[in-house]
């Protein structure tokens, strides 16, 4: 265990809104491997969606910080993990990054385990060993909130629903968008990104850079539109990136916040098609949340739901200091039209991806924060936009909604929400 | 694949003719790409053209269709096509301003199928690329084209390019695969 107390890399002085962090959290290496200690193997993180692994045996590859694990479904339809490494010598259990095995199988020497509980049942040409002697460990908790599922090892982590604080209510957002469920759609796009994971984290729940960094995503999709004719879904609404449109930001508690914005064209959505569906069981003011706005959720630490022109799961795999793997997918309605996919799936391209039109722009400009990090004769990076429209606690718009944030902000291009993100990371850095 | 390889000696197509306008084709547009002639990029495809760069579905297949499934690229007409030029030339992409330098090397080029105004035809591709920050990188991989004669010259319709890497260096766009 680290002895070091990171606490005074945030310079947290509310009482002169002042806000800032030290440059070294992104690029230190005692930071990076006291946050997979403290942070990462402790702390509940996203693991997989459960339309993922649909059938008993399924299994999902992933690591909790830096330990390889395999989630699992079991034999009784529930979800769980093991440890990703043979009881034996280590070598890892799987082949493929996803697979079915209700048994596993260590091909190294030939050990099997139960893939639902991890228990060995067999060993090759035993010389006295005893097989019930043997098991993969399990992942201490493994839990799934409406299909989204997190694990952790620390077996003393609090409820799901408390990690999860008021970020609930948004995530609901998501999931409740079709009465079938919803589904992550084939294929993957990881891409590695030059810079910490905290850059990240930032970034994806960052309004301001949107009418710099995006601007030229916004003039190239309205040409696009205008010279196609793009109605409805098969359009791109860009009103979000002018930010004269309704707008907020929230802290969610736990670490966890969310931006949002009003859509210019609410018909733009994939959902749009689900009005008659959705809206009678969820009621006015939450339809208008799932399908007249557009949501950046962050959950802390590795996780991004974004539901704008389409609708994407994000989750960050920290590599090194300076550098993160993203992996993202699309996830949809189960059940929708052809035509409200193609359209999803079209805007998700344009947007989401390591090749987009945006998300290119946005990993170059953190690739440069991770370079201008070492930039330590002027350590600190500011963090006080916005605290003439801040609010402790819910707003109108939240109470409204029902939900109970730390706190809010009537505009989306302040920084007061970052707050609740480093004082939850200042937490779990911190010794005791 | 599975087929022969047609003799040049004994079947009138593809051509030594007909081979040498599909190379000078492909050969064409990877010049054009590294030396950021744009408009001579566009020129190669024809007009109703597709675009796509198939995302990993699996360690072993590749997602099948590009409209419901997730590609990396896919753009169903030659307008996305424009959209990357209109980025690229507007100078107001983070990612790509500067440039990252390239060098496409086409090779392996062999015509699969189809007629002197209609053909398969695949490719292998690595892409020397330079990016000021991150310093020298290569990426690889094949090419499945269908070329046609729009107008009496020959064009690409479609473009398919199998990209080997899962995990991607950012940025990927047209200039570096």
């Amino acid at each position: 265990m680290l002895q070091s107390n990171f606490a005074g890399l945030i310079d947290d002085r509310p009482e002169d809104n002042t806000f800032r962090v030290h440059r070294r959290i992104y690029t230190d290496q005692d930071v990076f491997a006291a946050e997979m200690e403290r942070i990462f193997e402790q702390s509940w993180t996203y693991v997989c969606h459960e339309s993922q692994i649909p059938k008993p045996g399924d299994y999902y590859a992933t690591k909790l910080g830096r330990e390889p694990v395999l989630i699992n479904r079991r034999d009784d339809g529930s979800v769980g993990g093991l440890l990703n490494a043979c009881a034996h010598r280590g070598a890892l259990l799987n082949p493929t990054q996803r697979g079915n095995a209700r048994i596993l199988v260590c091909r190294y020497h030939g050990w099997s385990f139960s893939g639902s509980d991890g228990k060995c049942l067999k060993i090759k040409e035993p010389a006295g060993e005893d097989p019930a002697c043997y098991a993969l460990r399990k992942v201490a908790r493994v839990e799934s909130y409406k299909g989204f599922v997190f694990a952790t090892l620390n077996e003393q982590a609090p409820p799901l629903d408390e990690h999860l604080a008021a970020s609930a209510t948004i995530i609901d957002m998501l999931a409740d968008q079709s009465s079938q469920g919803m589904e992550v759609l084939p294929g993957v796009s990881s891409y590695i990104v030059d810079g910490n994971w905290k850059l990240q984290a930032e970034n994806g729940v960052d309004a301001y850079h949107v009418t710099t960094v995006h601007r030229n995503f916004a003039n190239t999709v309205k040409r696009r539109d205008q010279l196609l004719g793009n109605k409805g879904m098969k359009s791109t609404d860009v009103g979000r990136f002018s930010g004269e449109l309704k707008n907020g930001t929230y802290d969610l508690g736990q670490g966890h916040n969310l931006i949002w914005t009003m859509r210019g064209d609410p018909s733009s959505a994939p959902l749009w098609e689900a009005k008659d569906e959705i809206e009678p069981k969820v009621g006015p003011v939450k339809w208008d949340w799932m399908c007249g706005r557009g949501r950046n959720l962050f959950l802390f630490p590795n996780l991004f739901l974004m539901d704008q022109s389409s609708t994407q799961i994000r989750v960050l795999i920290p590599i090194s200091p300076s550098r993160t793997e993203i992996k993202v997918y699309c996830i949809a309605r189960k059940g929708e039209s052809r035509a409200a996919r193609v359209a999803r799936m079209s805007k998700f391209r344009d947007f989401f991806l390591g090749a987009g039109l945006a998300t290119t722009d946005d990993s170059a400009a953190l690739e440069d924060t991770q370079t201008g990090a070492h930039a330590s004769a002027e350590p600190w990076n500011i963090f006080q936009r916005g605290w003439d429209s801040h609010i402790e606690g819910p707003d109108d718009e939240a109470k409204a909604l029902g939900l109970n944030p730390v706190a809010s902000n009537t505009r989306w291009d302040p920084e007061t929400h970052y707050v609740g993100q480093y004082r939850r990371w200042r937490e779990l850095m911190s010794d005791g | 694949m599975g087929k022969e390889i047609k003799s040049a000696m004994t079947d009138p197509f593809p051509s030594p003719t007909d081979q040498l306008e599909v190379e000078r084709l492909l050969y064409r547009e990877a010049y054009c790409l590294d030396t950021r002639d744009w408009q001579g990029w566009l020129c190669c495809y024809a007009d109703d053209a597709t675009y796509w760069i198939p995302a990993w579905a699996t360690e072993t297949e590749l997602t099948t269709d590009p409209e419901v499934e997730l590609a990396l690229m896919y753009m169903p007409d030659k307008t996305g096509l424009d959209d990357r030029v209109y980025r690229i030339m507007s100078r107001d992409s983070y990612a790509s301003t500067p440039m990252p330098r390239s060098c496409h090397v086409v090779g392996n080029v062999l015509v699969l199928d189809g007629s002197a105004d209609a053909m398969t035809v695949a490719a292998s591709w690595t892409v020397h690329l330079y990016h000021m920050h991150k310093g020298a990188r290569v990426h690889g991989g094949r090419y499945e084209y269908r070329l046609e004669r729009r107008d009496g010259s020959l064009k690409i319709a479609a473009k398919k390019v199998v990209f080997l890497n899962d995990k991607v260096d950012v940025p990927l766009d047209v200039y570096n695969v």
